[in-house]
């Protein structure tokens, strides 16, 4: 928006001036014209730097001119500023290369204009000592010492270019052959373009006997400081040496500070005063940390390197946490390198389940529901119930656009929540007396067929295709059986699904509280579970999926019987373990990966089945799961709400109780608790386009959606208050700041392509909060950041 | 409540249209991919609510308008709010007075009213359907569960595809060489759009796939961002999963420039009116502009109009929107005109369900048969099809005693109709529509 603007003001500048100069030429005989003209078009300055231009005005008296730079006048801090004396200030962190365009237009005739380019080049190179001095004949290695040197100066003797090693900003050192007479002479060239170019430094000739050395007086320049190395990975817990170099002073001592800290502390780490640092022995928030030194004599002058702090059970943790919560945290990294996955799992099985609405009070609304589903899952301490909340959520669908108020969806979502971790024939049967799955798949007042009535088929036949058994047989491993002619064989037909609906008839709404129940079947109420009303149950006898119920049976023993036919079928292990496992950790798993976690299924090891605790431990202690290098096909999309809710935990951004942002993920694709249908918003059979790889998130994942997220991306970490603040302020060094994103967003293992891509990209602005943007958002928009694997 | 059961996925589980039909589908296609070498678009108009088909196409003969005007009392169109019609057996009725674009199609045979079509499990009569478990569709007249319906054309709430996107299924090789998904929704996710092999997308109209984080000033470091995120997205990462993501980034910003250059006035003339459905009409002409450089061969589009639920206030407002649905489907006929491509683009009205002949105050409730409009110039345009019901409360295509019409053709037979048309093969067309076998007519004879 702002760019057009600006652009579409510049064109229509630009179109009225041109008309303006026709007017002006078409009467210009009679008339001196106002010029303005500069000596050189284009013009180089370091980064940071003061310069005066004085432009040459003619055909007026009136020499003055407004200065403009890149189109503003007086220039900006981005750009640099430029006062009416025409003198120049670069902007202090501008990136080598860029350039601006500044611009005088005379006061006396605004359409006489000149101007010329202005480029950031390196800092001019000093040189303050040669050695040897003088210089032997014959091959030689030299050592450069002064100040400003940058990674790519080069040292040049005679008209020779030496070949050059960038040790740090005050020393090069540099190898050639020496058999000229006369003094060589060294300079230095710092890398461009534009190349900055140092004075020449004058040695002596040692391969001349006679030669008395001419002494160059150099003048003293002032007091600098320089820190080697500039950039270092240190491990947590780690050591590591600096050395500091003053010019210029006799008091060569500094003083070491961490972030700002002198001698640091334990969450950034400790420096002495010999410069060794000791790295912290947990990762503080980016995983980067400054060291700097400040000269004694003067503390003006100061020099920092760069700390890449690296845990080397980043990747290792940062994968577990990714698979059993909403996203890692610092804090949950810490937590779990102390505790390990084992213990981690088990607290998070003890811990008490989150809160839910009270759906029983009349100011309870569907919005609630909706946050609190958010909340719990961004905020929850119980993250690995909430991502198996999640996970079931999408396999026992109910949904807002057909239960549309809080009570009719809280109670299902407690369903799902109290049983995450406990058996899955309790949660089959508590889902099957459910009022809210009553209703939204009918089995609410179905009752024996008799007159105009027949038994409802829609939630006997979710229950076996949706929720345990699935559409075909399945063998152990997940994979389908087939046929002599190798088509796959139904799981069930129509008969089971009429006969198990038969076993399940006699249920209608609880009676609200002060009411009298009904004998046949009551109005809608929806908290507390369904009522059996014997004399609407079939109790003929019932046949399905191999078992059978015998005649007579009261409907409660039919309904524990037809549970227990459901539950009981083999298809349930691997059925489970496949949707749980392309949920909380890959899209595709090998089939001894499934066959493993269904074995679990159909017992825990204590003759016990369906034990979901079990069954989770399993799908995450699982070597497939753990495995840090994976295979290719390893890993899942991240869902829009995984995605968000996981970076807002990564970047330290709370996470508000009541989301203003439900409606957006219907941009997404995923409206939360809203699917479509009882499919869900994606189906977990979907495959990748044009792939044989499954990718159930991938269907709400088209070019819109990709960009829909993208933009919700850029408002979050575009707004300058939100948790984009210490990456901004780290964005004046480029390293430093690629290094927290990939330690904050990618466990560190950000790829060279990315790196390097970024990398360019930052050099174009000055801008920290520009670079930081840039750095986050092309972060979290590759696949690197999309994709759990 | 309805207690009525329909048939379930036993159907075509047998059909072979479940989930692991995928390798038949595949065999089928592979079959097939040399066989287009047209391009043919299918549009889907969704009025969203419900509706009212009474008051969209009246009957104007004597006997035929006296019926409505006894049974719709107060709702009724006087003759001078009806825009007569005539069909090919000299039947005058009238539409809507809101719907002079489609009137004026109609005359030139571009249009073509289906009368009384809804969901069906298999043909059924009033007093089967009055008998005891009688086999119907689920929860009829609920919003949300007939919304479901005639979208997926099953008539339960089975099956998370559509039946566009089972359609798209098919062609699905056809568009081998696409960068674009093939099933379109201009009105956000869709049902009707999901298929089991095809990408749905949606676009919403007026956003070219813009990302905001990449417009910021000054030009020359936005574009180092842009570029930055190209050069990630466009890599190898080594995890398929990974570049499967960045693919669909990398996708966006190849037909983000495409959209917004196809956006540009030089391509289409035709103005659209300034309304929802117009503007998603409008974003479909667009796509169907650049559809070589997309190389898509066939394409499924969905676009929505919502507000039609109307309990009350309803001569004003069903005015207001029919006019917004026929001055919105007029363009939209002439754009493709206008691209030449009129014979190939077929525009088609879905709605959750007609609604009560009788009124309920001031408006109608929730019925299920309806009448609907197909549009293109491959219609058999200029006449009614199917079968127009008697509007008599408790007559024989009452399903109760207010006007509720049971449908004499059903949604699987209007969809199948289209889907032929689309390239379906009739083996294909059990495979889209599992009920359709239940239905002696498979054609309802509305295309060329």
């Amino acid at each position: 928006m702002r760019s057009s603007g600006r652009r579409r003001g510049r064109a229509a500048v630009c179109a009225l001036m041109c008309a303006l100069l026709t007017v002006a030429h078409a009467g210009a005989l009679a008339q001196t014209s106002v010029a303005v003209s500069f000596k050189d078009a284009s013009v180089t300055l370091p980064a940071g730097a003061t310069r005066q231009f004085t432009p040459t005005v003619t055909g007026t008296t009136n020499a003055a001119v407004t200065w403009t730079v890149n189109g503003v006048v007086g220039g900006s801090a981005a750009v640099g500023t430029i006062d009416a004396t025409g003198k120049y200030t670069a902007p202090a962190g501008a990136a080598v290369g860029t350039a601006f365009q500044i611009t005088a237009t005379s006061v006396a005739d605004p359409n006489a204009a000149a101007g010329f380019t202005l480029t950031i080049r390196n800092p001019t190179p000093l040189i303050s000592s040669v050695a040897p001095n003088p210089l032997p004949a014959g091959p030689f290695k030299v050592t450069v010492n002064g100040n400003l040197f940058v990674s790519g100066a080069q040292v040049l003797m005679s008209g020779m270019v030496l070949q050059t090693t960038y040790v740090n900003a005050t020393q090069l050192t540099a190898t050639g052959t020496w058999s000229q007479s006369g003094n060589p002479v060294v300079f230095v060239i710092n890398p461009g373009p534009p190349g900055a170019v140092s004075t020449g430094y004058t040695l002596s000739n040692g391969g001349t006997t006679a030669a008395t050395p001419t002494p160059t007086p150099t003048p003293i320049p002032p007091v600098s400081v320089g820190v080697s190395p500039q950039y270092a990975t240190v491990q947590l817990g780690a050591t590591k040496q600096f050395q500091a170099t003053v010019l210029n002073a006799a008091n060569t001592s500094v003083t070491w500070s961490v972030n700002g800290t002198n001698g640091g502390n334990a969450s950034v780490g400790t420096i002495d005063t010999t410069g060794l640092y000791t790295a912290p022995l947990t990762q503080p928030f980016t995983g980067v940390v400054t060291v700097t030194a400040a000269s004694a004599a003067d503390a003006t002058k100061k020099a920092s390197a760069g700390v890449n702090l690296q845990d080397p059970q980043a990747v290792t943790v940062g994968r577990f946490l990714e698979q059993t919560t909403f996203g890692p945290t610092p804090q949950l990294v810490s937590h779990v390198e102390q505790v390990g996955f084992g213990s981690f799992l088990d607290e998070q099985f003890a811990l008490p389940e989150s809160p839910w609405p009270d759906y029983t009070l009349s100011t309870t609304t569907r919005s609630d529901a909706v946050n609190a589903f958010y909340y719990n899952a961004g905020a929850g301490q119980d993250q690995l119930r909430q991502r198996v909340v999640y996970a079931l959520s999408q396999v026992w669908v109910v949904a807002l656009n057909k239960n549309t108020n809080a009570d009719m969806i809280v109670p299902h979502l407690q369903i799902l929540s109290r049983n995450a971790f406990g058996n899955y024939r309790t949660l089959m049967r508590e889902m099957t007396l459910s009022s809210s799955m009553g209703m939204y798949l009918d089995l609410v007042n179905s009752v024996k067929p008799s007159g105009t009535v027949g038994a409802n088929e829609n939630y006997p036949r979710e229950l076996m295709q949706l929720f345990t058994i699935g559409l075909w047989r399945l063998n152990p491993d997940g994979s389908q059986q087939t046929d002599a002619q190798g088509n796959p064989i139904p799981a069930y037909t129509q008969t089971d699904v009429q006969q198990l609906a038969r076993a399940l008839t006699g249920w209608t709404y609880p009676t609200p509280p002060g009411k009298t129940p009904t004998t046949s079947g009551n109005y809608a109420y929806y908290p507390g579970v369904m009522e059996p009303r014997p004399g609407l149950h079939d109790t003929s006898s019932k046949s399905f999926l191999g078992g059978v119920l015998p005649p007579n049976q009261t409907i409660t023993q039919d309904l524990d019987g037809a549970i227990d036919i459901v539950f009981n079928h083999p298809n349930v292990g691997p059925f489970v373990a496949t949707r749980l496992i392309r949920a909380l950790v890959t899209s595709n798993p090998s089939p001894a990966y499934v066959a493993r976690v269904a074995a679990v299924f159909d017992d825990n090891g204590q003759g016990v089945r369906g034990d979901m605790q079990s069954v989770v431990r399993a799908i995450l202690l699982d070597p497939e799961a753990r495995n840090d290098a994976p295979p290719a096909n390893f890993g899942k999309l991240k869902s829009p709400l995984l995605y968000f809710l996981s970076l807002q935990r990564a970047m330290q951004s709370s996470i508000p109780p009541q989301t203003q942002t439900a409606y957006i993920y219907y941009t997404f694709g995923e409206g939360m608790l809203d699917p479509a249908s009882v499919f869900g918003h994606y189906s977990p059979l979907y495959r990748v386009p044009k792939t044989s790889l499954y990718g159930p998130e991938f269907q709400i994942y088209s070019p819109t959606e990709a960009v829909n997220r993208g933009n919700y991306l850029y408002q979050f970490v575009n707004n300058y208050g939100g948790g984009s603040t210490p990456f901004v302020n780290l964005a004046g060094d480029p390293v430093q700041l690629v290094n927290a994103v990939d330690n904050v967003l990618l466990f560190g293992r950000m790829s060279q392509t990315t790196r390097n891509s970024i990398y360019k990209a930052l050099q174009a602005s000055t801008d920290p909060h520009a670079r930081a943007v840039t750095a986050l958002y092309l972060t979290a928009t590759s696949g690197e950041y999309l994709v759990q694997h | 409540m309805n207690h009525r059961q329909g048939i379930s996925r036993r159907g075509f589980i047998q059909l072979g249209v479940g989930l692991g039909a995928f390798a038949a589908l595949g065999r089928l296609q592979v079959a097939r991919a040399s066989t287009f070498t047209d391009y043919k678009a299918l549009v889907c108009v969704f009025l969203f609510g419900g509706n009212d088909g009474h008051n969209t196409v009246v009957p104007l003969d004597a006997p035929g308008y006296n019926s409505y005007k006894a049974a719709r009392a107060g709702l009724t169109l006087p003759p001078s709010q009806l825009l007569p019609v005539n069909t090919s057996t000299n039947a005058p009725y009238g539409l809507h007075y809101g719907l002079p674009e489609l009137q004026s199609l109609y005359n030139q045979g571009r249009v073509a009213i289906l009368a009384n079509a809804g969901m069906l499990v298999q043909p059924i009569t009033r007093p089967q359907y009055l008998a005891p478990n009688a086999v119907v569709p689920t929860n009829l007249f609920s919003h949300a569960d007939q919304v479901v319906q005639m979208q997926t054309g099953f008539p339960n709430a089975s099956g998370g595809t559509g039946w566009g996107g089972r359609a798209a299924d098919l062609m699905v090789q056809a568009n081998a060489a696409a960068n674009f998904p093939t099933s379109i929704s201009m009105a956000g996710t869709s049902l009707f759009c999901t298929g089991s092999q095809v990408q749905a997308a949606s676009i919403q109209p007026g956003n070219y796939m813009a990302q905001n984080a990449m417009s910021f000033w000054p030009q020359s470091a936005a574009d180092a961002r842009a570029l930055g995120q190209k050069e990630i997205v466009t890599s190898a990462s080594g995890n398929q999963m990974v570049d499967a993501a960045n693919k669909t980034m990398a996708d966006a910003l190849t037909l983000g420039p495409m959209l917004k250059s196809a956006a540009s006035a030089a391509n289409l003339s035709t103005q659209f009116p300034a309304n929802p459905l117009g503007d998603q009409l409008k974003e479909v002409a667009r796509m169907i502009s650049l559809r070589s450089q997309l190389g898509v061969s066939r394409q499924v589009f969905f676009c929505g109009l919502g507000g039609f639920d109307l309990h009350s206030g309803e001569s004003w407002n069903h005015y207001d929107l029919l006019t917004q649905v026929s001055q919105a489907l007029g363009a939209f006929y002439n754009a493709t005109a206008e691209l030449g491509v009129q014979q190939s683009v077929t525009t088609f009205t879905l709605s959750d369900f007609g609604r009560t002949l009788q009124p309920g105050g001031t408006g109608s409730d929730h019925g299920w048969g309806s009448h609907f409009f197909v549009m293109g110039g491959s219609v058999k345009g200029g006449d009614l099809y199917g079968t127009f019901p008697q509007l008599v409360l408790g007559g024989p295509d009452d399903a109760n005693t207010r006007g509720v019409l049971i449908p004499t053709t059903s949604t699987a037979q209007y969809g199948a109709t289209l889907a032929r048309w689309f390239g379906a093969t009739d083996a294909e067309l059990d495979q889209v529509f599992p009920v359709l076998p239940n239905f002696p007519v498979r054609d309802l004879g509305f295309m060329f």
